[in-house]
């Protein structure tokens, strides 16, 4: 009675009167339901209106039916009668029956269970009922259902309220493994899918049961019917009436299997044996009079889970079970099968201490299975190992196996790039060759003037650039063929290629015409392929040129400039092409003019050179044009400047070409220039400059112009001396090596004719002497330029003419021995030609004749005999052209007169008549020009007069009868 | 007769000490009057049968229903105000007033 006694109100209750305090009852039930009715009046309001009533006591009795009420609780601290209505009978248990209710207070439905009437007089039984709901209700974990409250029905019947887990998707976890065997499976990896849910499920309820352990509580009755799955997919665990607490002081462990005797708090008089579902129970717990380890047990049944979840059936310890035929599926297809076969038969180990020590061991293998990794039942084998490395070090494998892809792509594209790039070299070497036979063939054909002449070969060549149409090649081509040309002059003077001209002219016409349909075809036109039109058409004008056919040139660079002008009306051009053509244009109209000058024209070539000046001054300006055009741009201009005060000088108006010519110097901005078209540029308007002002009577400053011009000279030289035959250096120029050569004797000599005239003789000796070094260097370079051989012949005869009207004997000499050497090694060459022998014919005529004129009559004979034997040499090579049979009689005629006075005229007679016979084979040429017989003849006639004046009247009168006919009067 | 009153309880307290363990769960509404008196002397027995016939009397004059019997009866059992609660279906603080009342009228009945 401590309770009521606490309660007891305090003294001053005890004088209270009986009357008075049932007032005060009877108000506090008032106020009770006041407080029901939702009203909110404090007790000291509400005890205003009892004013027959002491205040301080009521209000104290107010204040207790206040905090009671507030309180929560019950009136009575029971549910009342009818707060479970409809109740449907779901189960029946060993112990109880579980129905579905309405909970009425909390509008729910519940699940109700309740003690089975016949036990509800068995204390042991209401005890242990009792037991498991206080158990159950002590588990908080979502794997535990929950309890919702317990108490006894108005039959007397205890029971308990909890969670219900009904609904779709709900069950026993005993129904998940049945229906997972009785499946049909698409493939291993459906099936493996279903098998890990299922394992997952497994996972949790060893979750569940380690925290149960942790609460010292065993269930003692696992088995999948006990485990329910919530409509969530929640797993649950059911069915706590076998659970227990267990004192964990008293539980063995693996390290030390020996224990006293546990002993449940809970029930203590309950029995051990027998206790749990066969198949699911664990040995020790069916036959041992009690566990070391009650733990243990519970790690059995959940292996035997996982043994039914495997084999659709308990692991077989009885007979019945044994016998029991449930189909199973075969799982053997699932990976790593036989590690979850191991967990299984680890748990379900006979002996406790041989199964898992706790639950959460179990649990991680499972997890561990689940995920793939070894589990700690089954050590993995080292190839097992090796497999599952990759899925364990993915950045490692993904590492390694980028890392040989790309090594393996590499590779790939390494051999690829390879076999291309051997393709490409193949390609090329082909290219090569081709254009190697090409050329070689050409120069075959050139060279066989015969074959040449036939020209079917170049026709074919030439008809099949235009076939192809292929503007490379044929630029290729014709830069190869003008080459050949250009290094073989005398190639323009066989009769054969004159034959040719024709055909070559109209090709070459169409093969422009071809490039300008490309041209056209071609949308915006590209600007190179103007470039190489403009070059083509003054490449092809320079040979007709050659050709002596000024007039096909002409028309050759008017209708190509025509066409780029039609071009040029496209307003829809990016400015570079149309700069570009405005270019070409200009340069073409610019060789025009040339060509009219060179024809002496001067009148019809000033108007091309006003168009040119037209088209390209404009593009001074330009910003957009890029530097190597402006550059052009400036030497084609200096070049037209420089043309047009040539006109203007040769009619007079030196003021005006004063003007010009300053204008075109205005162009050059730099010291040195940049190209070889500038080089040439240069020297034209140099050489130009210096006419002028020698007409001007300003001969220094004629001579000055001239010293820059053969600077120009030198570095066009030296230009070329990087690529000799300068067709390659982007340069367009009409003069290519052997107008350049020319151009340098020309100017040198202009140099020395000019400090002849005004200064004197000594002081032209070094111009002549540097040009002759340059020629001979030059000639050693390129021995077949027929022009360099003329012009060193020149350089050389004037050399050593100045030397010995100088004085300067033993200089002299040297220069005509040097001479003589050069000639010498040049006939050696196989490629030695006509002009070549006459250098050497030359060498000792010329020679001859100085040392005559030193009174050295000795050795002035002997030279002549060396000439004649060079005649003789060349005329055995085949080489019998009219100039070496008229130097034959030239130097027999020498030789007869320097003898005449020194030997019997016996003797010295038959250099006469072999001079007589030389004549007469040269006046049976059909080649040799007029001139050259009257020469012949005259040197005769003077051969007889001077017999005559040795007195050798008789043999005068012979030869005289033997001159030809027609020239027996000089 | 307060001393008297005081008595009756302290004996009922230990007959129902002995009892607790056997009838803890039984019904409070079998509670059997008659077993209160079962240990007492017979003379004794006749003395407290008559008082406490008195005393119930008493509450019956008060309370035709014969709540204030049980609540005292019950009481006297010792049974808990909440237990009382619980079996009478009332508030605690409704039976302890109750039981403040039945002690304040048997008081006065006894007061000499």
């Amino acid at each position: 009675m401590n309770e009521s006694q606490g309660m007891t109100p305090p003294d001053p209750y005890l004088s209270v009167d009986p009357d008075l305090w049932r007032k005060v009852i009877a108000a506090a039930v008032d106020y009770e339901s006041h407080l029901a009715r939702g009203m909110t009046s404090t007790p000291e309001e509400f005890a205003a209106a009892y004013d027959d009533i002491p205040s301080e006591l009521l209000v104290c009795e107010l204040h207790r039916m206040l905090d009671e009420f507030r309180s929560g609780e019950t009136c009575w601290g029971g549910e009342p009668p009818n707060r479970y209505s409809d109740l449907r009978l779901l189960k029946s248990g060993g112990m109880g029956e579980i129905y579905q209710a309405v909970d009425l207070e909390c509008n729910r439905l519940v699940a109700i269970k309740k003690i089975r009437c016949e036990y509800q007089e068995d204390p042991v039984i209401r005890s242990r009922f009792r037991a498991e709901a206080e158990l159950t209700a002590s588990l908080e974990h979502p794997g535990v259902i929950p309890i919702y409250g317990q108490g006894i029905d108005p039959q007397g019947r205890d029971y308990y309220a909890m969670r219900l887990i009904a609904g779709e998707g709900c069950g026993a976890f005993s129904e998940s493994i049945r229906s997972f065997h009785r499946r049909f499976y698409s493939g291993p990896k459906e099936l493996s899918w279903h098998l890990k849910s299922l394992i997952r499920r497994l996972v949790d309820i060893a979750d569940t049961v380690a925290y149960a352990h942790s609460q010292n509580v065993v269930h003692r009755d696992l088995k999948p019917s006990n485990v329910l799955i919530g409509p969530y997919g929640e797993t649950l665990i059911a069915d706590w009436g076998l659970a227990r607490k267990v004192d964990q002081a008293t539980v063995a462990t693996h390290e030390s299997s020996h224990a006293r005797p546990p002993n449940t708090s809970a029930d203590a008089s309950l029995p051990t044996q027998g206790v749990g579902t066969p198949g699911y129970i664990a040995p020790e717990a069916e036959h041992g009079p009690y566990q070391k380890n009650p733990f243990a047990a519970d790690i059995y049944s959940l292996g035997a889970i996982l043994h039914c979840i495997l084999t659709n059936r308990p692991p077989a310890m009885h007979q019945e079970i044994e016998t029991t035929t449930t189909e199973s599926i075969d799982l053997s297809s699932v990976p790593a099968i036989t590690s979850l076969r191991a967990i299984a038969n680890k748990a379900t180990s006979l002996e406790w201490t041989d199964r898992y020590p706790n639950v959460e061991s179990f649990r991680s293998d499972l997890l561990c299975w689940n995920a793939g990794e070894p589990v700690s039942a089954r050590p993995e084998k080292w190839w097992e190992k090796a497999i599952r490395w990759p899925s364990r070090h993915r950045i490692a494998a993904t590492g390694i196996a980028t890392g040989l892809a790309i090594c393996l792509l590499g590779g790939f594209l390494f051999l690829l790039y390879q076999t291309k790039q051997k393709q490409n070299a193949i390609a090329q070497s082909k290219r090569l060759q081709i254009a190697l036979d090409e050329s070689s063939r050409l120069l075959g054909e050139t060279l066989k003037a015969n074959e040449i002449a036939e020209g079917r070969r170049i026709e074919a060549f030439n008809s099949r650039l235009l076939a192809e149409r292929r503007e490379d090649l044929a630029y290729d081509g014709l830069l190869k063929f003008q080459k050949l040309l250009v290094t073989n002059q005398e190639i323009f003077q066989s009769p054969a290629l004159a034959q040719l001209n024709d055909t070559l002219a109209s090709q070459s016409k169409s093969m422009l015409l071809a490039i300008v349909s490309n041209l056209q075809q071609d949308r915006p036109p590209n600007p190179s392929s103007v470039m190489r039109l403009g070059q083509m058409a003054c490449r092809l004008a320079y040979m007709e040129l050659n050709l002596n056919q000024p007039d096909k040139a002409n028309e050759l660079l008017e209708q190509t400039s025509a066409s780029l002008q039609t071009l040029l009306e496209d307003p829809h051009l990016p400015t570079d092409t149309q700069n570009t053509m405005h270019l070409m244009i200009g340069e073409m109209k610019c060789e025009q003019g040339a060509i009219q000058m060179t024809l002496g024209k001067l009148k019809e070539a000033a108007p091309f050179f006003e168009q040119t000046v037209g088209k390209l001054e404009p593009l001074l300006t330009q910003e957009e044009l890029q530097s190597d055009q402006l550059h052009m741009a400036r030497s084609i201009t200096a070049r037209a400047w420089s043309y047009l005060a040539m006109v203007e000088t040769h009619q007079g108006n030196l003021n005006q070409a004063q003007t010009m010519q300053q204008k075109a110097l205005g162009l050059f901005d730099s010291e040195q220039p940049r190209n070889y078209g500038e080089a040439l540029a240069r020297v034209q308007v140099h050489g130009n400059m210096s006419i002028l002002q020698e007409r001007s009577g300003a001969i220094q400053e004629a001579l000055d112009h001239l010293l820059l011009a053969a600077e120009a000279v030198d570095e066009a030289f030296g230009m070329l001396d990087e690529n000799p035959t300068g067709f390659d250096s982007g340069t367009n120029s009409l003069a290519p090596p052997f107008d350049l050569i020319e151009m340098r004797s020309q100017i040198h000599h202009e140099r020395a004719r000019l400090i002849i005239a005004h200064q004197n003789q000594q002081s032209a000796i070094p111009v002549l002497n540097e040009l002759f070094q340059k020629e001979i260097s030059s000639l050693r370079q390129i021995p077949q330029q027929i022009k360099l051989v003329g012009t060193f012949q020149r350089t050389a005869t004037t050399l050593q003419l100045l030397l010995a009207a100088s004085g300067d004997q033993q200089r002299a000499i040297e220069i005509s021995d040097l001479w003589t050497s050069m000639a010498e090694q040049l006939v050696a060459l196989p490629i030695a030609s006509q002009p070549h022998w006459m250098l050497l014919i030359n060498a000792h005529h010329t020679a001859g004749h100085m040392l005559q004129q030193f009174h050295r009559n000795q050795a002035a004979t002997e030279r002549y005999q060396q000439a004649l034997e060079s005649c003789q040499e060349a005329v055995n090579r085949d080489i019998r052209t009219p100039d070496i049979v008229y130097q034959r009689v030239e130097l027999q005629m020498h030789l007869f007169q320097l003898l005449l006075q020194e030997m019997p005229f016996a003797e010295v007679e038959k250099h006469f008549s072999q001079a007589a016979e030389s004549a007469k084979e040269l006046l049976s040429l059909p080649s040799a020009p007029e001139s050259l017989k009257e020469a012949a003849i005259d040197q005769l006639q003077r051969g007889i007069a001077s017999m005559r004046s040795a007195q050798q009247e008789e043999a005068a009168i012979r030869w005289q009868d033997q001159l030809p006919s027609d020239r027996q009067n000089p | 007769m307060a001393s008297m009153v005081n008595r009756v309880t302290s004996h009922y307290r230990f007959i129902n000490a002995q009892k607790r363990t056997v009838a803890l769960n039984q019904p409070l509404d079998k509670v059997d009057e008659k077993s209160l008196l079962t240990l007492a002397t017979p003379e004794a027995q006749a003395e407290l049968k008559d008082l406490i016939e008195h005393l119930l009397e008493t509450l019956d004059q008060d309370d035709p229903t014969g709540e204030l019997r049980e609540i005292a009866l019950l009481y006297l059992q010792e049974h808990s105000a909440s237990a009382i609660a619980k079996k009478m279906r009332r508030r605690k603080t409704n039976i302890l007033q109750k039981i403040h009342l039945i002690r304040l009228m048997w008081e006065k009945t006894l007061a000499p």
